[in-house]
C-alpha cells in the first residue's frame, strides 16, 4: 500500500502520463514506414508488429487514429499512431 | 471479385444497423454480385433481404451466425433446401432449447450431428476457433480445429479471416492460417459487417450500449474498437488481403455453391390438404357443402337466389382455378375446432344457449359466399351487395387472407388447441418488428449519451408523438427549439447528436414481438420453413418472419384475432341471463330499432363498439345513420384512407342533399368524377370510401386487368405502401387515356387511390363491424348497467380512460360504487342498478391476491372488522395495499371512519418501512392497556381528499368530476358543456375541462383535437397550428386545461377553434368550504394535477 505522504494535493503539479509526443515519420513509396523521429532523432523501423486503427469518444472530441506496433531497429518496441483528423504523427510509450 | 459472406443487419437487434434493403443497394452500388446475410441466431430478415436482392439482380446467400453454448459464434450458410431446412432447425434448437428465451444458444454437437447442406465458417473474433486460439493457444486450437474437421468435412468447413484493423488481429489470423496449412483447411476472408456505411458507427456504438444498459462511456469493452465493419468496396477487400489470395477466391467458390438455394423459390411450403372421411376430391366435397348451404339460405323463390347461385358458381370455380378448394375446408374444420372451444367454455354458463357465434369474419373474406356457407362470415354477401374482387379473383397471386375475430379467452384455447391438433413443429405464430418512435428513440439514444434524465423526459413527453420512421431531417431538432426549456440545448454537441441519431434510427427493428393473431399452419414442418421461438407470452411460439415475409413466403396466414368487444358482448349476456334468466339472442335481435339509432346520432355512444371516438361521435352526428348500412359506412369513413382522399366532406354534403331531395319526392343522383365511375361508386355518393373501391375504379377508369388488380391489391396492404402504389400511376394514366379520361380527371381520381395507401376498411369488413357496433350499442341502451360492468371489466380497450367512462356511466343513471371488502367480486359486478367496482381494481392489489381475500369470505363469511380482515387476509396483502383500499372507502362498512381505520391497521401491521419490506408479518397484538392513544378523535374524510384519494388508489373518481370543487371560484363566465348548445354560433367562450384525449392525426395537417370534459360532459377542441405552436406546452402537459376560443356550430355538432390556451389555475388565496383540507385552491390544484389519470394520446 503507498503511504500518505501528507502533503496537500497541488492540481498545478498534476500531469498526464503517458501523453503522446508528435514525431515525424519517413515511409517508401508504398507507404510503408521506415523511420521515426523524435527529439531524439530518427530511428529505423525493423519491422510492423501489428496495425490498428480506433475510433473512439465521437460524442465528446472524436478520437480517430491509426495505430502502429513497431519493432525498431535497437530491438524496442514504439506505438506510434496518425491522427486522421489532423493527419499529425504521435508516438505513445508501450 | 469478392462476395462479403458475414454480414448482419439490423435484423441483428441492437447490433447491426441497416436494414437489409440498404445492405442490398450499397452491395449493388459497390459491384458485388452476391451478398449474404447472416444475422445473429436467426434469419428474421433473411426473406425481406432475398426479395430485395433478386429485384436487382444480386445473389442473396442465406445464412445466420448462431451463439454456441460457451458464448462462441459460428457462421452458417445454406448451400442447398436441406442446408436451410437444418439451420432453421439448428436456430430454433437455439431458442426453444433455452430457459432464458432472451440468450438464444446451440450445443455444437448438435450442429455436429445436422450439419448436412451447410457451409461452415470458423467465425469472427469471438468465433469458436479463435475462442479457442485466444484462450487456450495454438496446440489447442490445432486439436480443435481437426475434430471440426472430422465433424463437419473439410470440404465445408473453412476458417473465417477478419481484417477490420482491430488491435491483434494480426497475431490471431496469422495462427488461423497457420492451422488452416497444418490440416488443408481452406480458408475464407469476411468482413463482419455491420452497417453499409461507415457513418452508421455512431449508431451502432450507441445501439451496444442501449443493448448493455451502459452509457457509452461505460461500454468501451463491448462496443467495436473502430468503423471498420462497414461494407467495403471488394477491390478494397482483395487488397488487404493480398497476401492470402485464396481467402479471397473462396468466398467466389463459396458463393457458387450456396447458388442452387434461393429463398424466394426454394422454400417448398404447403398449407395442410383436406383430409374428408370420404374419398370424394377437396372440390366435390366444397361444392356439395355450397349448394347444401345454398338450398338452406337462398332457398328457390326468395329474393337473392339467383345471384347467389351465380356467385357460388363463380367463387367455386375461382376456388377450384387456383387450388384453394383444400384450403376453404381446412378453414371449415378449424371452424369446428373453434366450436367445440366455444362450447367447452362456455358449458355450465348461463349464455351457453344465447346463440353466440364462436368467432366472426372480418376483413375482406367477409365478401365471399363461400365463407358465408362455411360459417366463416355472418354477413350475407348477397343481399349486402358486397365486391369479391379484393379476396378472390382470377389472377390471385397469393393465398387470401381469411380473418377471424374471437373473444380473448376462446382465442387462446383454441390455439393452444390448433398447436396440438396439427403438432408443435407445424405452427407458429407470424410475428412483428416493433419499431423506434420519437419517444422511444429520445429515451434510449439520450441515456446512452448520458444525457439528463428528467430534460429526456421532457422532450420525449412534449414532443409530437410519432413513429421515428415518419420523422423528418431535422425534425427532432425544431421539436427541442419550440420547447422553451430546452431550446437552448438545440445545438449543444450532445443533444445534437441525439437528434442526428433519432433520425438514422428511423425505421430499425427494436426486437421481435408477435403480430395480433397471425399463425401458420404448414404440412411440411414449419420449424424447416422458418426458425421458431419462443414469444414474451409463455406457451406462444413466434416463428421470425412477419406479415410481409411470410406473404412472400406465400405462407398462409391465419389471423385468428382477440377482439376484446367481442369479450365484452359475451360477459354482458351473461350478466344479463344471470339477472333476468334468459340471454338475449344478438343474431335476432330488432336491427332497425329507431330508439337505439336516436341514441347514436346524438353521438351518445362513448363505450359502444367502432364508433365511439372523439372524430366518430363528430361524424355521427353529421351522418346520422338509421341502419346496419349507414353503421357500415360510419365504421369506415373516418380512416385514413377516406380523409387523405378527399372523400369525407363531400359524402356528408351529398347524403344531407340526397335526404332533403328524396324528402321533396324528387330523384337524387351522386355526381361522379367521370361516368365510367358511376356504377361503382354511386353507392357511396360519388366517393371511395372502401378499399374494394379502389380495385373497381381501376377497372372501371383505367381499364386495369386482374393481374394489376391484384399486384395493387397487394401493393395496398404492404409496408411503404404508398410509394407502392404510386408506381402504378403510369398504368392507370395510359389505360384512363386509353378510355377518353381527361389527364386532370385521371390524376384526381388516382389521388383518391393513393390516398388508401393509408388504412382504410373493405366494405366487407365495414358491414361486419357496424353489425357489431350496432349490437353493442343495443346491449348499452338496453342493459347499461351490465354493459358497462363488462366494459370495465374488459380494459383496457376502446378511447376511454376509466374515469371518462365512469362518469359516461353515471350520465346514464349507472351508479359506479367504489370497492367493498364485504361487497366486491374480483372484478366488476352487478349490484342492483349499479356497478360495483371489483377488488382487484385497487392499486397493489393483484387479480390473485383479490381472489385469495374473495374466496376468504366466501369460505368463512363476512369480514366483521378491520382487524378480522387483517387476520384472515392473504399474507401477501401488504399495509399499504389494505391502506389503499381503506382510502376508497372499502372498509366503510365496519363503521369506522377511514382515518380510523388506517390507524388500527397500523396498530395491527408494522410500519411501511419497518424493514420486511411490503410483505405483511403477523405478530402478537399488543395488549390495550394504558393506550396512551385511546381517546384520539379521527376527523372523517372529505370529499376533496376522497376524491383525490380515488384517482390515487383506483384511477378514476367515482365520487364526480374534480371540478365540482373549484368551479365556485372561477369566474362565471366560464360556460360549462351543457351550456353549449344554447349559445349562439360564433361566440367567444372561455371553457375548463379535464383534458380526456389529445389527437393531432397526421391527416389533420398540423391540427390538433382535444376533449375536454367538465362535470356536464365532453367538449371537443379544436387547436390550430398556431395556436398549437404558441401554447404547445401546456397542451401537452396539463392535464386541465381553460381554453378560450370560438363556438362552432355546424350541422348538428359544436366544436370550439381555440384562441387561447392555458393551465388551469384559481386565483384566490385562501380555500372555500369545497376544499376543506387544502391551505389554498392551489395545493389542490397542484395535488390533482398529479393524481388526474393521463389523458389518451392518440395520432
Amino acid at each position: 500500500m503507498v503511504k500518505n505522504p501528507r502533503t496537500p494535493i497541488r492540481p498545478d503539479r498534476l500531469r498526464p502520463l503517458n501523453s503522446p509526443r508528435e514525431v515525424a515519420l519517413q515511409v517508401d513509396d508504398s507507404g510503408h514506414p521506415l523511420y521515426v523521429t523524435d527529439t531524439k532523432g530518427a530511428k529505423k523501423i525493423e519491422k510492423v508488429l501489428d496495425t490498428w486503427r480506433v475510433d473512439d469518444e465521437w460524442w465528446r472530441n472524436s478520437i480517430s487514429r491509426n495505430y502502429y506496433e513497431l519493432l525498431m531497429e535497437d530491438g524496442s518496441r514504439l506505438i506510434i499512431f496518425n491522427d486522421l483528423s489532423t493527419d499529425r504523427w504521435f508516438s505513445q510509450s508501450v | 471479385m469478392y462476395v462479403e459472406l458475414h454480414c448482419h443487419s439490423a435484423f441483428s437487434f441492437l447490433d447491426g444497423t441497416s436494414l437489409p434493403e440498404e445492405l442490398t443497394l450499397e452491395a449493388q452500388m459497390l459491384g458485388y454480385h452476391a451478398l449474404a446475410l447472416t444475422d445473429h441466431n436467426g434469419v428474421y430478415g433473411s426473406m425481406a433481404f432475398a426479395q430485395t436482392a433478386r429485384d436487382i439482380g444480386l445473389q442473396a446467400i442465406t445464412g445466420a451466425e448462431l451463439t454456441l453454448l460457451d458464448d462462441s459464434h459460428v457462421t452458417l450458410l445454406a448451400e442447398t433446401q436441406q442446408g436451410y431446412a437444418n439451420l432453421c432447425r439448428l436456430i430454433t434448437e437455439a431458442h426453444l432449447g433455452r430457459e432464458d428465451r432472451r440468450d438464444p444458444r446451440l450445443d455444437l454437437a448438435s450442429l455436429e450431428q445436422r450439419n448436412e447442406g451447410l457451409v461452415i465458417l470458423s467465425g469472427c473474433r469471438t468465433g469458436l476457433l479463435p475462442t479457442v486460439l485466444l484462450r487456450e493457444g495454438l496446440s489447442a486450437a490445432r486439436r480443435f480445429a481437426e475434430h471440426l474437421k472430422e465433424s463437419f468435412g473439410a470440404k465445408n468447413f473453412f476458417i473465417e479471416l477478419q481484417r477490420n484493423l482491430v488491435q491483434g488481429d494480426r497475431a490471431l489470423n496469422y495462427g488461423l492460417c497457420d492451422i488452416a496449412d497444418t490440416l488443408g483447411l481452406s480458408v475464407v476472408a469476411t468482413g463482419d459487417v455491420h452497417y453499409h456505411t461507415r457513418d452508421r458507427y455512431k449508431l451502432q456504438d450507441v445501439l451496444i450500449s442501449i443493448r448493455n444498459r451502459k452509457t457509452l462511456d461505460n461500454s468501451h469493452a463491448e462496443r467495436k474498437p473502430n468503423s471498420e465493419f462497414y461494407l467495403r468496396p471488394p477491390e478494397q477487400v482483395a487488397k488487404l488481403f493480398r497476401d492470402r489470395p485464396d481467402a479471397i477466391a473462396n468466398t467466389l467458390v463459396i458463393a457458387e455453391r450456396c447458388a442452387s438455394f434461393d429463398l424466394t423459390r426454394d422454400l417448398g411450403y404447403t398449407f395442410p390438404d383436406f383430409r374428408g372421411h370420404t374419398l370424394q376430391s377437396a372440390s366435390q366435397a366444397l361444392s356439395e357443402l355450397c349448394y347444401s348451404k345454398l338450398e338452406e339460405l337462398y332457398p328457390p323463390g326468395s329474393p337473392h337466389r339467383e345471384k347467389a347461385e351465380k356467385r357460388v358458381a363463380e367463387e367455386l370455380r375461382l376456388a377450384e382455378h387456383h387450388k384453394l378448394c383444400g384450403f376453404f375446408l381446412v378453414y371449415r374444420d378449424l371452424l369446428k375446432l373453434a366450436t367445440k372451444v366455444a362450447a367447452d367454455i362456455r358449458v355450465g354458463t348461463r349464455r351457453a344457449n344465447s346463440g353466440l357465434l364462436p368467432g366472426r369474419g372480418r376483413g375482406s373474406s367477409v365478401s365471399s359466399i363461400i365463407c358465408y356457407f362455411l360459417g366463416l362470415s355472418h354477413i350475407d354477401p348477397i343481399a349486402n351487395d358486397l365486391f369479391l374482387g379484393r379476396f378472390l379473383n382470377e389472377s390471385l397471386a397469393s393465398v387470401p387472407d381469411i380473418d377471424l375475430d374471437f373473444p380473448r379467452e376462446i382465442r387462446e384455447e383454441l390455439m393452444r388447441r390448433v398447436y396440438k391438433h396439427y403438432g408443435d413443429e407445424h405452427v407458429g405464430l407470424v410475428c412483428s418488428y416493433p419499431t423506434y418512435h420519437l419517444r422511444s428513440a429520445v429515451r434510449e439514444i439520450g441515456k446512452a449519451l448520458d444525457l439528463p434524465a428528467g430534460e429526456l423526459e421532457q422532450l420525449a413527453r412534449l414532443s409530437e408523438h410519432r413513429s421515428s420512421g415518419s420523422l423528418r431531417a431535422g425534425g427532432l431538432r425544431e421539436e427541442l427549439k419550440k420547447i422553451p426549456a430546452l431550446a437552448h440545448k438545440a445545438d449543444a454537441p450532445l443533444w445534437r447528436h441525439l437528434c442526428d441519431l433519432a433520425e438514422q434510427i428511423a425505421g430499425l427493428p427494436r426486437h421481435i414481438s408477435q403480430h395480433v393473431g397471425g399463425m401458420i399452419i404448414s404440412s411440411r414442418p414449419l420449424i424447416e420453413l422458418t426458425p421458431l421461438e419462443q414469444s414474451a407470452m409463455p406457451d406462444r411460439v413466434v416463428c421470425q418472419w412477419d406479415k410481409d415475409s411470410c406473404d412472400d413466403a406465400r405462407f398462409i396466414k391465419i389471423d385468428f384475432l382477440a377482439l376484446g368487444m367481442l369479450s365484452l358482448v359475451e360477459e354482458c349476456v351473461e350478466l344479463i341471463a344471470e339477472r333476468e334468466g334468459v340471454s338475449p339472442n344478438l343474431s335476432r335481435i330488432n336491427f332497425e330499432d329507431q330508439q337505439v339509432y336516436d341514441t347514436i346520432c346524438a353521438g351518445d355512444t362513448v363505450g359502444v363498439f367502432q364508433i365511439e371516438s372523439r372524430a366518430q361521435i363528430q361524424m355521427i352526428r353529421r351522418t346520422r345513420p338509421r341502419n346496419l348500412e349507414d353503421l357500415a359506412v360510419e365504421v369506415a369513413i373516418v380512416r385514413p384512407g377516406p380523409i387523405v382522399g378527399g372523400a369525407v366532406n363531400p359524402y356528408v354534403r351529398r347524403r344531407e342533399e340526397r335526404r332533403t331531395t328524396l324528402a321533396q319526392g324528387l330523384a337524387y343522383e351522386a355526381p361522379v368524377d367521370h361516368p365510367l365511375l358511376k356504377e361503382t361508386l354511386s353507392e357511396t355518393l360519388g366517393v371511395v370510401l372502401y378499399q374494394d373501391q379502389v380495385l373497381q375504379v381501376c377497372q372501371a377508369l383505367a381499364g386495369f386487368t386482374a393481374g394489376q388488380g391484384e399486384a395493387l391489391r397487394r401493393a395496398m396492404s404492404r409496408r411503404r405502401s404508398r410509394e407502392l402504389m404510386e408506381s402504378f400511376w403510369e398504368e392507370f394514366r395510359d389505360g384512363a387515356m386509353a378510355r377518353g379520361v381527361p389527364d386532370n380527371i385521371a390524376k384526381r381520381v388516382f389521388q383518391q387511390v393513393v390516398a388508401f395507401s393509408e388504412f382504410g376498411f373493405p366494405k366487407s369488413h365495414a358491414a361486419a363491424f357496424g353489425l357489431l357496433a350496432y349490437q353493442s350499442a343495443w346491449l348499452r341502451y338496453y342493459y347499461p348497467v351490465e354493459y358497462y360492468t363488462a366494459l370495465f371489466n374488459n380494459q383496457p380497450m376502446g378511447f376511454y380512460s376509466l374515469d371518462a367512462l365512469c362518469r359516461d356511466a353515471a350520465r346514464h343513471d349507472v351508479q359506479v360504487l367504489l370497492p367493498d371488502i364485504n361487497r366486491s367480486g374480483v372484478y366488476c359486478t352487478v349490484e342492483e342498478d349499479s356497478l360495483r367496482v371489483g377488488l382487484g381494481f385497487v392499486r397493489d392489489w393483484s387479480w390473485d391476491i383479490s381472489g385469495q381475500v374473495v374466496a376468504e369470505r366466501e369460505r368463512n363469511g363476512h369480514y366483521r372488522s378491520v382487524c378480522d380482515f387483517v387476520r384472515r387476509a392473504p399474507p401477501k396483502l401488504g399495509r399499504n395495499s389494505i391502506e389503499h383500499l381503506i382510502w376508497v372507502g372499502g372498509c366503510d362498512g365496519f363503521g369506522l371512519n377511514r382515518r380510523e381505520l388506517i390507524w388500527q391497521v397500523g396498530l395491527l401491521l408494522p410500519p411501511k418501512n419497518a424493514g420486511v419490506g411490503n410483505a405483511r408479518v403477523r405478530r402478537q397484538l399488543e395488549l390495550p392497556l394504558d393506550n396512551p392513544h385511546a381517546n384520539v378523535r379521527f376527523g372523517c374524510v372529505e370529499l376533496d381528499e376522497r376524491l383525490l384519494a380515488e384517482y390515487q388508489m383506483v384511477g378514476f373518481a367515482a365520487s364526480g368530476h374534480p371540478l365540482i370543487l373549484v368551479r365556485d371560484l372561477m369566474p362565471s363566465s366560464i360556460v360549462k358543456s351543457g351550456k353549449l348548445e344554447s349559445l349562439e354560433h360564433n361566440s367567444t367562450i372561455d371553457v375548463v375541462g379535464l383534458v380526456v384525449a389529445r389527437q393531432r392525426p397526421e391527416t389533420a395537417r398540423g391540427v390538433m383535437f382535444v376533449l375536454l370534459e367538465d362535470e356536464d360532459g365532453m367538449t371537443n377542441v379544436i387547436v390550430p397550428p398556431a395556436v398549437y405552436e404558441r401554447h404547445r406546452i401546456a397542451i401537452r402537459g396539463e392535464p386541465f386545461l381553460w381554453v378560450r376560443g370560438k363556438l362552432v356550430k355546424d350541422d348538428g355538432t359544436l366544436n370550439i377553434v381555440a384562441q387561447k390556451i392555458r393551465p388551469l389555475r384559481v386565483n384566490r388565496s385562501k380555500a372555500p368550504a369545497s376544499l376543506p383540507s387544502f391551505k389554498s385552491p392551489h395545493s389542490f390544484l397542484k395535488k390533482l394535477r398529479a393524481s388526474a389519470p393521463p389523458s389518451r394520446n392518440w395520432h
